[in-house]
């Protein structure tokens, strides 16, 4: 069985499952020793760029999807391997741009079918794979933070929980841009329509306007009543930069926005300043 | 003085009375350079100029678009600022009689030309946009402090396949109040095989569904300019329109050709490089532009009949790639031995014909997904291609704006596939806002450039 690789949300597994191949969800490989980010390029465009690379000349069968979700995702699609899909999101979120969605994910599925040699199964999209994956903690913490921000892999979360356990804090509302949450579309005719508008209503940093995202993440940080947000995002990343901003002036909470500069670890300025914010939010 | 040279603003003084003197006509806007410099574009006595008169109302033109944008307000008529789009709204806007287009994000030259005395960095900075972003970022200072060009009436932005710095700037204006109408550019993909397709103006090959889309797209902002102005749009009119814009771009490829083919540099490269931004949006005054445009191209047509230029016979062709943050670059270039013989500067779509023979907005549909910055820096790098071999360039600069997305990638995807597909030395430098610190190192570039060029021509 054909599998496909990829890293954004905006990618339904259901889609590749029903088009007979196995969906691989990957988390780039931050270095350990040597940051990525050279230049302007953003450290988790050029992970996801050479995990890609490396897989493709280890599983030469895979596919790999990569979506438009910023200017680098974007660029780095010409490096990809061959074999690999560029999903074209709109940054609008109109009727007429969600048709175009509709059509991109038709054009995947052709894709899918093609290169794997498969047919297509259409009872298979209503088999969702992946569960609503946000975190939230319940056990009661002394301190209740919300994450924001680009992609997190393991190595960045864990080091994230083991800078917190002193301060007894949790992690309360976990919206990283891999974690953003898909919403289940209930008012649409077929399991492809609902699958479509489910990772179309993901809020992103990209759309336009992106009041979405702002009301999004405000309502949840008072459903998981929040003491602080963490706003964590690459080096290179004008979004999340941009937004950062926007957030600290909306929000009646703090906010603190730490850059990554690609590697596996956080950088030690980045924990000497979160275990301040930690400690001003414990006081 | 009659000869071409270039000379310096201190020199342009003398020059102008001299043309006074001899009864130099001038439009409107004409008038002594250094009154700009008292108005505050301080870089002017740092540059090179050409001494001819129609280099003086080309610079005139271009300076004085402020005034002009409040005289037209004054008027009654209606400012719409095209934001991120190069070239097509303003063809749109161009068949409103009581519309401008404007283009707000030309602002970010404004830091350069007033030397950062102006402060826009600082305004963009303490609104979120420091200099991690590309200097455009000073288009939202501008419309912060309204102390350059006067507040739009209509703000109409793209989004989608732009760069996340512009995605950032647009938005950040948005959040502070400015109403925003955005339209959607996809990102420009092959087509797959089998799927319709259509040729595009710069000769890219896309996706009949995509330039639906797109069409799509400009008929909502269609209906933001029939609101804006009151007026219905006929067929017709966008079609005059499409021709004017046309016409105007005849006129540029003529002087381009020209410029770039001739034996000797006819004229420097930064009057060329301000005569090819003048296509955008015809710098809010189409006649005048035209005007200015043609007599540009009387002056270089009567240069290149005499054979004579400003610039040695032997300097080094080159291909531009990327506009520079500080024009200063521009008269590096051509001190270190090295002339422009070709250039992409991120709009090659509005230097391209808009097809007639088809519905007007579907020919604009296709003129504004043929943006090279929409599709894949390959494609970018094959209608380099064939501009290079058009003017025989020798070698290759690719100049990096400090903080933009796209020169992340894109300057070695392109340099390599020109280094490959011609063999010919392509140098990549990065050009700050005001290049003077880094003028040694830029230089040394340059002419490292120039000297494996000149080592090349040697049998």
């Amino acid at each position: 069985m054909t599998t496909v690789c990829y890293v954004s949300s905006f990618v339904p597994p259901e889609l590749i499952a029903a088009c007979g191949c196995r969906p691989r969800r990957v988390v780039p490989t931050l270095p350990e020793d040597r940051p990525l980010g050279a230049e302007g390029r953003c450290p988790y465009a050029q992970a996801w760029l050479q995990t890609a690379l490396e897989t493709a000349r280890r599983e030469t069968e895979s596919l790999f999807i990569s979506v438009t979700t910023c200017d680098q995702m974007r660029r780095i699609s010409e490096l990809m391997p061959p074999r690999t899909f560029l999903l074209n999101l709109p940054s609008t979120r109109t009727d007429f741009s969600f048709r175009y969605f509709c059509r991109e994910l038709i054009r995947l599925k052709t894709f899918l079918c093609t290169e794997a040699q498969t047919s297509f199964d259409a009872t298979r999209l209503g088999h969702r794979i992946e569960p609503s994956p946000i975190a939230e903690q319940t056990e009661p913490r002394q301190l209740r933070v919300a994450l924001l921000g680009g992609p997190l892999p393991p190595p960045l979360r864990n080091a994230l929980h083991a800078l917190m356990k002193p301060f007894d804090a949790a992690i309360v509302l976990d919206a990283a841009e891999d974690r953003l949450p898909d919403t289940d579309a209930q008012l649409s005719a077929n399991a492809f329509t609902r699958l479509a508008r489910r990772c179309f209503q993901i809020p992103t940093v990209r759309q336009r306007p992106n009041h979405d995202l702002y009301a999004w993440f405000a309502d949840r940080l008072q459903h998981a009543q929040a003491d602080g947000v963490l706003l964590l995002r690459y080096l290179s990343c004008d979004l999340w930069h941009a937004a950062a901003w926007e957030l600290k002036n909306q929000l009646t909470i703090p906010c603190l926005e730490i850059d990554l500069d690609g590697g596996s670890a956080l950088p030690a300025s980045a924990e000497s300043r979160i275990q301040a914010f930690l400690e001003t939010l414990s006081r | 003085m009659n000869s071409p040279a270039q000379i310096s603003l201190s020199q342009w003084k003398d020059r102008y009375r001299q043309l006074a003197g001899a009864g130099l006509a001038e439009r409107c806007f004409g008038g002594p350079l250094e009154r700009h410099v008292r108005a505050g574009d301080t870089r002017l006595r740092h540059l090179k100029f050409d001494n001819s008169p129609a280099a003086l109302a080309l610079w005139n033109l271009l300076l004085s678009e402020n005034d002009r944008l409040r005289q037209h307000q004054k008027a009654g008529r209606k400012i719409v600022a095209a934001m991120k789009d190069l070239g097509t709204l303003p063809v749109m806007t161009l068949a409103f009689d009581n519309l401008v287009a404007f283009y707000p994000d030309g602002a970010w030259w404004t830091p350069c030309l007033m030397e950062q005395n102006e402060g826009l960095f600082e305004l963009a900075e303490r609104h979120g946009l420091d200099e991690s972003y590309c200097p455009v970022r000073a288009m939202l200072a501008a419309f912060i402090n309204r102390e350059h060009f006067p507040q739009p009436d209509l703000l109409i932005s793209s989004t989608g396949a732009v760069c996340d710095d512009f995605a950032a700037v647009a938005r950040r204006l948005e959040y502070l109040g400015f109403a925003m109408h955005w339209w959607e550019i996809p990102h420009r993909r092959t087509p797959s095989p089998g799927e319709p397709a259509v040729r595009l103006p710069t000769g890219f090959l896309a996706p009949t569904s995509q330039v639906a889309f797109v069409r799509r797209q400009l008929r909502g902002v269609l209906r933001q300019l029939e609101q804006a102005s009151g007026a219905r749009l006929t067929t017709d009119k966008l079609a005059a329109a499409i021709r004017k814009a046309n016409a105007f771009r005849r006129t540029l490829d003529q002087i381009r050709v020209l410029a770039y083919t001739a034996d000797i540099a006819p004229i420097g490269s930064l009057e060329l490089l301000i005569a090819e931004m003048l296509a955008i949006h015809f710098c809010s005054n189409y006649d005048e532009a035209l005007a200015v445009l043609n007599d540009l191209l009387r002056e270089i047509r009567a240069r290149v009949d005499r054979n004579v230029g400003v610039l040695p016979r032997r300097a080094a062709r080159i291909f531009w790639i990327n506009p520079v943050a500080d024009l200063r670059a521009m008269n590096l270039l051509e001190k270190c031995g090295g002339r422009v013989c070709g250039t992409e500067y991120l709009f090659a779509h509005a230097l391209d014909p808009i097809p007639e023979d088809i519905d007007p907005l579907e020919a604009l549909a296709q003129a504004a997904l043929a943006d090279p910055m929409v599709g894949a820096a390959a494609d970018r790098a094959e209608r380099i291609l064939r501009d290079l071999r058009r003017f025989k360039a020798e070698g290759v600069i690719i100049s990096r704006i400090p903080g933009a997305s796209h020169c992340a990638y894109e300057g070695k995807l392109i340099g390599d596939a020109l280094r490959q597909r011609t063999g010919l030395p392509v140098a990549e430098i990065e050009v700050p806002t005001l290049s003077d610190a880094a003028a040694p190192s830029i230089r040394t570039r340059l002419e490292a450039l120039i000297e494996t060029i000149t080592q090349r021509r040697q049998p």
